[in-house]
């Protein structure tokens, strides 16, 4: 187990990362997510041993890493845009790692072999960096950086320098590949996307601190953050009055900043007539909706208040059309 | 106007290396060599003492190359990492020795070895081999630093990192990583090194002791102490093939290319501090004692010191027949024209040597690294007999002058250059194209920005060249009140008496600040010309 | 082929002297030398008082550009490169060991200037008067005085003695023109010259380079540790005239039985289009005015009777009597085997 904790570093009077702590179980796959400039690569550094700590300790299974110089971790990383050696051919870059730990020639090829073929580029040992393509750089960066058998990997946007469609595609292999071999790993992205895509655990940063961790599924259904939410996705968030009230109307909640989570919505099947029918739920003219294979994604304007929200509901609903629609109070959160 | 452009790029360096140097040249060495010149050459290779002169012009030049290369490649990567303004400031000091006359440090260096007692018993480095590799490497220690380090600090740290990572040490870090990487810089500043050396004169003479001759001491000897022309130009044969066959080896391992980078960042593995400080040291000790040296004896007047000899350069000795300061002024006009004359030739000869057919390239690299590699009598005498008539009776106008400079300031700034064009990301350059640059245009947006940064150190040390240049200057007939520094200095000291050598060494001590001055002013250029890249 | 080497020149040197007679011919038309511009063409250790040339202007109306490169050595170089379409119209500075070289290669026009019968017939070195001697300067062997404290030694022999073992500092007579004209004193010397100089390579003198190296890099005067030098016998006064602080008295002397004449000559070129300023030119390098200027600009000696020497000089040098020389001749039949042999002793 990887422990980070108290974790600070700055640069001059600026505080890049400050008082991080958490940690990385043995082959889980933590993602570290946060807007630009948060100090999340910052971070990844310190990790690595690239940059010095102000103050903190990262250690292994109990053991103090500090001592150890950057290439005595036995922690590997890939770069955003792959940083492949120029003067070198894709073998030889994916060998580096293990020429350097003494590996026989052998042994070498056997393994880059393999590694090349687990990031589906085999047969690319003679290639050279010019002509590979952004995506298969990106792949051989993962291969170079998988060859050694580091214990740890490090992963900075590695997908951040791709078109989106390659970058779905690699967002669905990387944990896959990542498993296949057995390794703790933590990374680094701005897209909660391809973070719910990858986590087991999720780190959200922000402003150089641990803003809010966990499960992904609990964070994202409980994000307790305004901003945290906000960097989700979430798009309902709203100001609850000391009754419960709300632009539409009123809701059984807390009162305070709350995030209605997009699945709370259900659409009532016959709304009735009567205008004061309890339970009927809030009437809304559908501005947006988009099919999203199992679901469709709405945009609505809530009749009394204009509220604009965003659900993701099970039955298709078509532009212009009027609905009243339930909203659970328990899929309603409270954020600070 | 592509084409018209393309054509220009071609004929203007080919004209200028043609006019000035190839043909001059030709026209000595077939003078010299009518009669019997092939004798005399196999009778040069048939001399015991002429193959042992060949083997130590040679070799003495591989040595002061690697030694260079060793004490100055740590150096450059310290000012790598240096930031913007004080690598600026760093390489303009570095520059400071090259504009120092041969016999002013070596007078230097004979103080240091005196004081610490190296002229005679068992170290004794005076007059000897290691005097020479000295002063080589002093001389030289701005070439490596200068070009090796403009290439260094736009390296991707990452890539260092990334090895670290990988599980490589800071050496093999160094050697499997960043000296590759480095490779075209090096070879580069390695063959000027080279170049100097094996064509140094002073030093050898004045440093070496008198038992000990190169190909560029003989050809002197030969040409205007024995006046036996034929066996000068034989030499001058050898020395230019000998010349070609390196130039040839260096940009064969020029063109192992690299190597590009976006945003160059800092590489930040941390360099030890105590390595730093041993770095430092060395070069205080080897850039800074000579200097320091001089500054010293500058000041000194009897017992004391004072500013006398300062204030004595506004006035005309009897010695010389302007003011010093005169002849100051004379270097500077000079070295403006002259690095004009080199930053165009140069800067159009690199894009053809990165963008021109592969015959074209090679031959244009060849024939702009040359004159480099020539002595300073081939190309003096050369001159001499080539423009002595209209429209081109240059021998006794001042153009000559700057003109010569050039042609030893051209090689630096392709030199400088080459490697940098090279560096620039093809990636970068297709983008620009699929954004919709035409070829010229894309040589405007980018290799003109990035290149520029290679021609601003190419510029300065072109400039420095001209300010320090010694050997051709004296060879051309020049009025005498356009006499150069370099040359005013030298006449100081050709009459005994306390005085005049003051003011001789208050005046090298001015050409080094002039030529520190005017070597940061022409890099910061760089700051508008380099934009956003 | 531009032109025949210099001893081909040689042989047919008869029929070379008819013709630049026949040059002179041509030139002494009804020619105005006023307002004409005459390029003076001379070596890197030239030097004169602004107000000097200014007279000769003055007079004639002829202005002199002056046209300056390396030393005697390249300058004689260059101009046989040259010759024929020369680079000036009078040259000064080649002395007597390079005299036979330009003499050889023809680059000089026959001028007797009247100004030579002022001139001691010991420095009219070329009887048909393709040169004119201008000055004349010793080269010595100075010592540093307060460093000696038994006294300088007095002859050449004596420099052998192991009293004066590692107290010499000589030039390369290869690179080095005080160095050549100490190699020919030992020559003009010794029988045995070779032999003194085994001896003075056993005794543990020094070799520099050049002057500058010699005298500035190890001889006391820079900074060095050697009390014997080869020098000028007019070193003494330049370091009293550029001593600073001032002094009145030179700290060193001069070894008269070492010292070696070199004469140095003005010559009109061969090929000049201005013959008739150029010999107002070579008549006014023998007047006084020129003459008196020598010494303190260029500290070499004038050749004529009549020059009045600044007292620095009268104070501080005796003009050797009888000094040593060799026939120009001889001295370049000779350079190439005595600096081989030089080499031989020294290095070999």
């Amino acid at each position: 187990m990887l422990s980070i904790e108290g974790l600070s570093v700055s640069f001059g009077d600026h505080l890049a990362v400050d008082d991080v702590s958490f940690d990385v179980a043995d082959n889980e796959i933590v993602v570290l997510l946060g807007p630009s400039g948060c100090g999340k690569s910052t971070l990844l550094r310190a990790i690595a041993g690239l940059q010095p700590l102000d103050s903190g300790r990262v250690s292994r299974d109990g053991e103090d890493l500090a001592p150890l110089a950057p290439d005595e971790r036995g922690i590997g990383m890939m770069f955003q845009d792959h940083a492949l050696f120029p003067h070198r051919d894709v073998g030889q870059n994916v060998e580096f790692g293990l020429r350097m730990a003494g590996v026989a020639s052998a042994v070498r090829s056997t393994r880059v072999a393999e590694m090349l073929e687990l990031v589906g580029l085999s047969g690319f040992e003679r290639r050279t960096v010019g002509t590979l393509s952004g995506g298969e750089a990106q792949r051989v960066a993962l291969a170079r950086a998988l060859a050694p058998e580091p214990r740890v990997l490090l992963l900075d946007e590695p997908l951040g320098s791709l078109d989106r469609e390659l970058r779905d595609r690699l967002v669905e292999d990387l944990p896959g590949v990542l498993r296949e071999v057995g390794i703790s790993a933590i990374h680094v992205t701005h897209d909660h996307d391809e973070a719910f895509a990858v986590a087991e655990k999720l780190v959200v940063m922000g402003e150089g601190r641990v803003v809010r961790s966990g499960l992904p599924t609990d964070v994202w259904s409980d994000p307790r953050h305004e901003a945290v939410a906000n960097f989700l996705g979430h798009r309902n968030i709203v100001e609850i009055g000391p009754r419960g009230e709300v632009p539409w109307g009123t809701l059984p909640s807390e009162p305070g900043r709350a995030v209605i989570l997009p699945d709370a919505a259900t659409v009532l099947a016959d709304p009735g007539d009567s205008a004061d029918r309890p339970g009927r739920g809030v009437e809304v003219r559908v501005v947006g909706s988009r099919f999203r294979g199992a679901s469709w994604e709405v945009d609505v304007d809530t009749e009394p208040g204009g509220a604009h929200l965003h659900f993701v509901v099970p039955t298709e609903l078509l532009i212009g059309q009027r609905v009243f629609l339930n909203i659970d109070p328990s899929r309603v959160r409270a954020v600070s | 106007m592509k084409t018209a452009v393309k054509l220009f790029a071609v004929l203007i360096p080919a004209t200028f290396v043609v006019v000035f140097f190839v043909y001059p040249v030709i026209n000595v060495l077939s003078t010299g060599l009518a009669g019997d010149g092939l004798g005399s050459l196999v009778d040069l290779f048939e001399s015991s003492r002429e193959r042992r002169v060949m083997w130590f012009t040679v070799w003495q030049a591989v040595a002061s190359t690697a030694l260079t290369l060793l004490v100055a490649l740590p150096a450059a990567a310290l000012v790598a990492g240096l930031s913007e303004r004080r690598r600026r400031i760093a390489r303009a000091l570095v520059t400071v020795p090259f504009v120092l006359p041969t016999v002013v440090v070596a007078g230097a260096f004979e103080g240091v070895f005196q004081r610490f007692g190296l002229v005679s018993g068992t170290v004794r480095v005076h007059h000897t081999v290691w005097a020479i590799l000295l002063a080589h490497v002093f001389f030289n220690y701005a070439v490596v630093v200068r070009t090796v380090g403009i290439h260094w600090a736009g390296l991707d740290g990452r890539l260092e990192e990334q090895a670290r990572l990988l599980g490589a040490g800071r050496w093999r870090t160094f050697t499997e990583v960043t000296l590759p990487r480095l490779r075209p810089a090096i070879a580069s500043a390695a063959s000027i090194v080279f170049l100097f050396s094996f064509t140094s004169f002073g030093v050898i003479l004045i440093l070496g002791g008198p038992g000990r001759s190169t190909i560029e001491t003989d050809i002197y000897r030969f040409a205007v102490t024995r006046g036996d022309l034929t066996t000068a130009a034989s030499l001058a044969v050898v020395q230019i093939v000998a010349v070609l066959a390196l130039i040839s080896l260096t940009t064969r391992l020029e063109r192992h290319r690299p190597v590009a980078t976006r945003q160059p960042r800092q590489a930040s593995l941390a360099v030890g501090r105590a390595w730093r400080w041993a770095n430092v040291s060395l070069m205080l000790l080897l850039l800074g004692t000579p200097v320091a040296v001089l500054v010293e004896r500058s000041l000194a007047v009897g017992e004391g010191y004072s500013l006398r000899h300062y204030g004595a350069l506004v006035h005309r000795t009897r010695q010389l027949p302007v003011p010093a300061l005169v002849a100051v002024r004379n270097s500077l006009v000079f070295a403006v024209v002259a690095t004009a004359l080199a930053v165009v030739v140069g800067g159009l000869a690199s894009l053809v040597v990165v963008h021109g057919r592969r015959a074209l390239s090679r031959v244009f690299d060849l024939g702009l690294t040359l004159p480099l590699g020539t002595s300073a009598v081939t190309i003096g005498f050369g001159i001499l007999i080539t423009l002595d008539e209209p429209p081109l009776d240059l021998r006794t106008s001042w153009m000559i002058i700057p003109i010569a400079h050039a042609l030893i300031g051209v090689p630096f700034v392709v030199r400088t250059m080459v490697p940098v064009l090279r560096g620039i990301d093809n990636s970068l350059r297709e983008v620009a194209a699929v954004l919709g640059a035409a070829p010229s245009r894309v040589r405007r947006e980018i290799d003109l920005p990035i290149g520029s940064r290679g021609l601003v150190v190419g510029a300065g040390f072109a400039f420095a060249v001209s300010i320090g240049e010694f050997g051709a200057t004296s060879f051309l007939p020049r009025h005498s009140d356009s006499i150069t520094a370099p040359i005013a200095l030298f006449r100081l000291l050709a009459t005994p008496g306390q005085l005049l050598q003051g003011q001789a060494m208050a005046l090298a001590v001015v050409l080094m600040v002039v030529v520190a001055l005017a070597v940061v002013a022409i890099e910061s250029v760089r700051g508008t010309a380099d934009g956003g890249l | 082929m531009r032109r025949p080497t210099a001893l081909g020149m040689a042989a047919v040197i008869g029929l070379a002297l008819l013709t630049t007679a026949c040059g002179s011919e041509q030139a002494s038309g009804p020619e105005r030398i006023e307002g004409t511009t005459l390029t003076l063409l001379t070596h890197d250790s030239f030097a004169l008082s602004d107000s000097t040339l200014q007279a000769f202007t003055a007079q004639t109306g002829v202005k002199v550009e002056i046209l300056e490169s390396g030393d005697a050595g390249t300058l004689v170089s260059q101009s046989i490169l040259s010759a024929g379409n020369p680079l000036g119209d009078v040259m000064f500075g080649i002395d007597n060991t390079f005299l036979q070289r330009g003499l050889d290669a023809e680059l000089f026009e026959v001028y007797a200037s009247d100004g030579l019968s002022d001139v001691p017939d010991s420095f009219r070195l070329d009887p048909l008067n393709r040169v004119t001697p201008i000055d004349f300067g010793d080269v010595c062997i100075n010592y540093w005085t307060d460093a000696l404290e038994s006294g300088p030694p007095t002859a050449l022999s004596d420099l052998t003695k192991s009293e004066f073992a590692d107290q010499l500092v000589v030039e390369n007579p290869e690179t080095s023109s005080p160095g050549f004209a100490f190699l020919l004193a030992t020559i003009a010397t010794f029988d045995d010259w070779e032999g003194f100089w085994a001896d003075l390579r056993a005794n543990g003198v020094s070799v520099a380079s050049g002057w500058e190296d010699a005298y500035y890099g190890q001889f006391i005067s820079g900074g060095g540790d050697r009390p014997l030098v080869v020098s000028y016998a007019s070193s003494p006064p330049a370091e009293v005239f550029y001593s600073d602080p001032p002094v009145d008295v030179a700290p060193t002397g001069v070894i008269d039985e070492s010292c070696f004449r070199q004469i140095e000559f003005a010559g009109i070129l061969a090929g000049t289009s201005n013959r008739l300023a150029a010999e107002a030119l070579i008549d006014f390098m023998l007047t006084p005015v020129f003459q008196n200027d020598i010494p303190l600009s260029m500290f070499v000696f004038p050749v004529i009777d009549s020059a009045i020497l600044p007292p620095l000089f009268s104070d501080n040098v005796t003009v050797v009597d009888d000094p040593l020389t060799l026939d120009p001749a001889d001295i370049e039949a000779g350079r190439d085997g005595w600096t081989a042999q030089w080499v031989e002793i020294m290095f070999g």
